[in-house]
């Protein structure tokens, strides 16, 4: 059983968006939510063991750990009709479940006193896996468990694990509508850090871009939780496929990674899908689909799962790209279409190294009947995500400067003496917006700019 | 005097009478003068018809006559020969008979002239003209078999009534008739009744032998023989095409030893056939009788028959059918091809294994092969790969179709050889079953192919999972961007990974899908065997493993063909700059030595200059149209005009 990845589900958010994957992992892979393997998909070519593993009564089990710090969202699921799916040991849910009240530095204080029983489960998880590859953590980063928490967590992995790839599907706050959350700012900031100086690869869920594709692109008019998860479900789940199903190439995490990745600082991905509809409208895709539309398609801005505002200067351009497609595709055509964003210039490459669109063809589920014929992903690592760290930036001076909220902070340990956190995490960001900017230019790789880069 | 004449005439040895007539004063004396113009016509006739008659006579009893060395034997002898001399016998028996009534007309009326003679026999002047050169012809230019039909066609069509006749009719019935009942033991039974080496398909160790040893027809051929290996006997056979009459063509050909294959195969796995007749027994019953023989109730042999009896047929409805049979035939395999052993599922079995479709299962077995790559090659080290290939095989749960594949690594020449830097991927090899009827397209020389293929592939998965390696180690040391060890593995990894993506996506995959639409559409399986054969031909060249001239001239004409492939060579120095890279990288610590720093420097220049010739070469190519698919590897490594820029600075 090689390469196996290890999900961990932070946090409101991160377990609503963990449990959405692994209902659709479920689907995809013929699994009942009761864990057994449906009667249609016993002769299934593909790779469960990745995420799953199978319990002594042949039980697929996923490997994943629940972890939150009020019931709310567990219950659920525990009451659902995946309760059965979980190994029960995994979900791990604080005594006093009183919950982060959405404060970074609270998360982050409990995640410390509740660190034996939660690497308990991990490490158990860890040695039940032959040769463990990574790990895969869902949360948001502006509430208080998952970017809290979820800070501490990775903090703590990459130092016990240092040679295990850590993965992140981090959702990042609605910037179009006013969060009930005042510390947001800060949270993020500080979650920020830790995404930059502990995570191998980032996958960023913009909740601003979610929901105007959903308003827009899917014409919802109030999306609901349920809806822009699916949509982060697909994106999960496609952006997996690869490790999950035979193909000729990224099979593993760091397959996946690796090329898309090439300076270490630069791991935020942003992605794009394509086709996008929801369940219930069947009928409106008309357009045909080939590889080049699909393509193409994932080069619009418009579809794209993270708002970067407009490039007024024009200067930002892709440091890399992924495109894993799905469906009836005529492996010929991957050429022609390579070869016509080229010629049309429909993307923009950095000046400092070789890159090029990875294609990789992936198979899809045999059980999940799609009304469409072609369908792609994109993971790009683009310079302009800098935008969206900028903007949380803006938002973080203007709370600083103010110096509002930062009582509750300062109830915790680690803010007791001094904010100089809030500053340092401040830097780490700063220096990451210069190096996108920097990523831009020719004379990038001589660029010294990111202190923090090499002495950690 | 006139009687004599006649004797001399008839009774074909006493040429020397003739001569001696002319010569001798008997002439003089017995003929007028006036007549001795004539006497010397009626001679050079008889003279004509003995030099033919000889020539009859000679070959007539070849097969007999065999060993005794023969004066000037430039023709190698054979049925055919035989057959055409029976043949030209047949023209003769007018002559004789009209002869041999003259004789009686003249010893009833003895004073019949020489004149009426000269008449008589002018009859014949013309086709034992005609004779004497057609025979001159075959010595020259030294036919043989087959051959000998094409020449006959040639011949056959004449001004002349009688010689026409006596061509078409007489010497080419005979011939066609031998060469039809050849045809017909090959396409039904797959035997080559061809002890003189006279047929177009040729078993190739029978060839050789009679190419040097002229006709010494010591060894026969019956398939049955060789019943012990399907395999390699199966494709000992080929077209000779110097043997094959021009108004047949070479597809023509190709569709008959095609045929003969296929009885050859079904001949052979007898034993098959029924375990796989039992098999189906369950689920289709109908398939039984499809199966049980090749033939049932079909009547091809009696057409057959017909034909050869059939002295007006022309070649053309041979052809046709031939080309009928054929379709029946190989409609028929497709059917058992497709139903009972599932080609398409082979196919892809194929894919995933010889061309590494199951990545996963690579990765695997590279990594667990990490550890043995500079081994001895011993025996132990071969066991343990095989091994190491059957974990992994478990590992990704791919089990089921591990039955199809074995893979060992042969060790041959000398054991104790020493491994340089790209390992033992270069020396193993991986064996499928081929199912039965699948032979006729996974020939041994095929899988040969296939195996050049996959270790080939399989180098570039592990100089990735190489690269990969360094990449983690350089994370986990914290390594900044400004490393030059850093970006130097950004450029390789790119470079590889984009070399792995042409192959499996530009060449494997699209290959594959024109191939699959081919078998899918297509029920003759003649179509299928030639759309494998272009997709193997185009696989090898795109991916630039074809490197040699292929001399063994092959039946399809429309696959590419490369000759030299600096391509290949400057991959090859540039995998080898990898791995070496990559050793580097493993071992040597943070603060690289003196030694490291200029091996890390030589093999930085080293892979630039790998990279410049590799542009240069591709770029060359894509202002010649001809290697068009080339333009998808460039533009893959070239896609954001890096190199490009680069290579043109470096220019200025």
């Amino acid at each position: 059983m090689p390469s196996e990845i290890i999900t961990l589900q932070l946090g409101q958010c991160g377990n609503q968006i963990g449990f959405e994957f692994w209902k659709r992992l479920c689907l995809e892979h013929g699994i009942s939510p009761s864990g057994v393997i449906e009667d249609f998909a016993t002769d299934c070519v593909d790779r469960k063991d990745v995420f799953f593993y199978q319990a002594d009564d042949d039980h697929y089990i996923p490997r994943a750990v629940l972890l939150d710090l009020e019931p709310r969202v567990i219950n659920t699921i525990m009451t659902s009709p995946y309760a059965k799916l979980y190994n029960p040991e995994n979900v791990y849910l604080s005594k006093d479940g009183g919950g982060a009240g959405n404060n970074w530095a609270s998360g982050f204080s409990q995640g410390e006193q509740l660190q034996e029983d939660v690497f308990d489960i991990i490490d158990r998880e860890a040695d039940g896996s032959d040769s463990l590859e990574g790990f895969v953590l869902c949360h948001s980063i502006a509430g208080g468990t998952g970017s809290g928490m979820g800070s501490y967590i990775m903090e703590k992995l990459s130092d016990r694990f240092p040679k295990k790839l850590i993965q992140t599907y981090s959702v990042f706050p609605n910037q179009d509508e006013i969060s009930d959350v005042v510390v947001q700012p800060y949270n993020s900031m500080l979650t920020l850090k830790r995404l930059t100086s502990c995570a191998d690869c980032v996958v960023v869920l913009d909740n601003t871009a979610l929901n105007r594709i959903a308003t827009d692109r899917l014409h919802i008019e109030n999306p609901s939780f349920t809806q822009i998860n699916s949509l982060v479900s697909t994106i999960m789940s496609v952006s997996t496929t690869t490790l999950r199903y035979p193909s000729y190439m990224n099979n593993t995490l760091i397959g996946l990674t690796a090329p898309l990745i090439p300076t270490p600082q630069l791991h935020f991905l942003m992605t794009g899908y394509t086709p996008l509809t929801t369940d219930n409208d069947q009928t409106v895709n008309i357009r045909k689909t080939t590889v080049l539309d699909v393509m193409r398609r994932l080069l619009q801005p418009k579809n794209m799962m993270v708002s970067t505002g407009p490039d007024k200067s024009n200067h930002h351009c892709y440091i890399s790209i992924l495109n894993i497609i799905q469906g009836e595709v005529d492996p010929t055509q991957v050429h022609k279409s390579l070869q016509r964003i080229r010629e049309r210039k429909l993307a923009q490459f950095i000046p400092w190294g070789p890159t090029s669109i990875q294609v990789a063809l992936s198979k899809s589920s045999p059980y999940v009947q799609s009304n469409h014929r072609v369908s792609g992903l994109m993971l790009a690592n683009h310079t302009s995500i800098s935008s969206l760290f900028k903007s949380a930036l803006s938002q973080y001076d203007k709370l600083r400067k103010r110096g509002a909220f930062l009582d509750q902070f300062k109830r915790e340990e680690m803010f007791k003496d001094d904010l100089s956190e809030l500053d340092e995490s401040r830097e780490v960001v700063d220096c990451l917006i210069q190096e996108y900017e920097a990523a831009t230019q020719p004379n990038y790789l001589f660029w010294q700019g990111g202190k923090n880069t090499t002495d950690e | 005097m006139i009687h004599e004449l006649i004797l001399s005439i008839l009774h074909r040895k006493e040429n020397k009478n003739l001569k001696r007539l002319l010569i001798s004063n008997a002439s003089h004396e017995f003929v007028h003068p006036s007549e001795h113009q004539i006497l010397k016509k009626i001679v050079k006739i008889a003279n004509n018809q003995v030099e033919v008659t000889k020539f009859v006579k000679e070959y007539n009893d070849a097969i007999s006559l065999n060993d005794s060395g023969v004066q000037d034997d430039v023709l190698q002898k054979g049925i055919y020969l035989q057959e055409l001399s029976k043949g030209i016998n047949l023209c003769m028996t007018p002559y004789r008979e009209s002869m041999e009534e003259f004789e009686q007309r003249f010893l009833n009326t003895p004073t019949f002239s020489l004149i009426l003679l000269y008449t008589e026999l002018r009859r014949f002047e013309e086709l034992f003209e005609f004779l004497l050169e057609f025979i001159t012809g075959i010595r020259t230019e030294r036919l043989h078999g087959c051959a000998l039909l094409e020449y006959l066609h040639n011949k056959s069509l004449h001004g002349n009534a009688q010689i026409c006749e006596a061509v078409e009719i007489r010497i080419q019935r005979s011939v066609r008739s031998i060469f039809i009942k050849q045809l017909s033991e090959w396409v039904f039974y797959g035997e080559l009744d061809d002890k003189y080496g006279e047929f177009f398909i040729q078993h190739i160790d029978q060839r050789n032998s009679t190419d040097h040893q002229t006709a010494s027809g010591q060894t026969t051929t019956t398939v049955s023989d060789a019943t012990k290996s399907v395999n390699s006997d199966l494709w000992r056979y080929e077209i000779w095409y110097e043997m094959l009459p021009h108004y047949l063509t070479p597809t023509w050909a190709g569709e008959v030893l095609f045929l003969g294959q296929t009885v050859v195969m079904f001949n052979m796995d007898r034993k098959e056939i029924e375990k796989h007749v039992r098999q189906s027994r369950d689920d289709e019953t109908d398939d039984i009788t499809e199966i049980g023989s090749l033939w049932d109730n079909q009547d091809f042999i009696q057409q057959f028959q017909e034909l050869r009896e059939d002295s007006g047929a022309n070649m053309l409805k041979l052809v046709q059918l031939v080309e009928k049979i054929k379709i029946y035939v190989s409609e028929k395999l497709t059917k058992i091809a497709l139903k009972q052993v599932d080609l398409i599922k082979q196919l892809k079995l194929i894919k995933d294994f010889y061309m590494l479709g199951r990545g996963e299962l690579f990765l695997e077995f590279v990594k667990k092969t990490q550890g043995i790559q500079n081994a001895a090659l011993d025996e132990y080290t071969a066991r343990t790969v095989s091994k190491a290939f059957e974990n992994a095989a478990c590992s990704v749960n791919v089990v089921e179709d591990l039955e199809h594949f074995t893979l060992n690594m042969p060790l041959n020449e000398s054991d104790s050889m020493s491994l340089d830097i790209r390992g033992i991927f270069r020396h193993i090899s991986l064996k499928y079953n081929v199912q039965w009827p699948l032979h006729l397209l996974f020939s041994p020389n095929v899988m040969e192919r296939y195996n050049e293929l996959f270790r080939f592939l399989l180098q570039i998965r592990r100089l990735q999972y190489d690269l990969q390696t360094v990449w983690c180690l350089h994370r986990e040391r914290k390594m900044g961007k400004l490393s030059p060890m850093l970006q130097f593995r950004n450029q390789l990894m790119f470079l590889v990974d984009n070399l792995q993506y042409y192959l499996q996506v530009d060449v494997l995959e699209s290959q594959f899908s024109i191939l699959m639409d081919t078998v899918q559409k297509s029920k003759d399986f003649e179509h299928i065997q030639r759309a494998h054969t272009v997709f193997q031909a185009n696989v090898m060249s795109l991916c630039f493993l074809l490197h040699d001239v292929d001399t063994s001239k092959s039946m399809h004409q429309s696959i590419v063909q490369t000759n030299e492939n600096p391509v290949f060579v400057i991959l090859n120095q540039l995998m080898d700059n990898v791995s070496l890279f990559c050793d580097l990288s493993l071992k040597c610590s943070d603060r690289l030595t003196k030694s490291q720093k200029s091996a890390f420097s030589s093999y930085e220049s080293m892979v630039k200059d790998n990279v410049k010739d590799l542009m240069q070469l591709l770029m060359g190519w894509k202002a010649g149209a001809s290697c068009a698919p080339l333009n998808q590897l460039l533009l893959r490594l070239d896609y954001n005009y890096y190199y490009s820029s680069q290579h043109a600075e470096s220019i200025k």
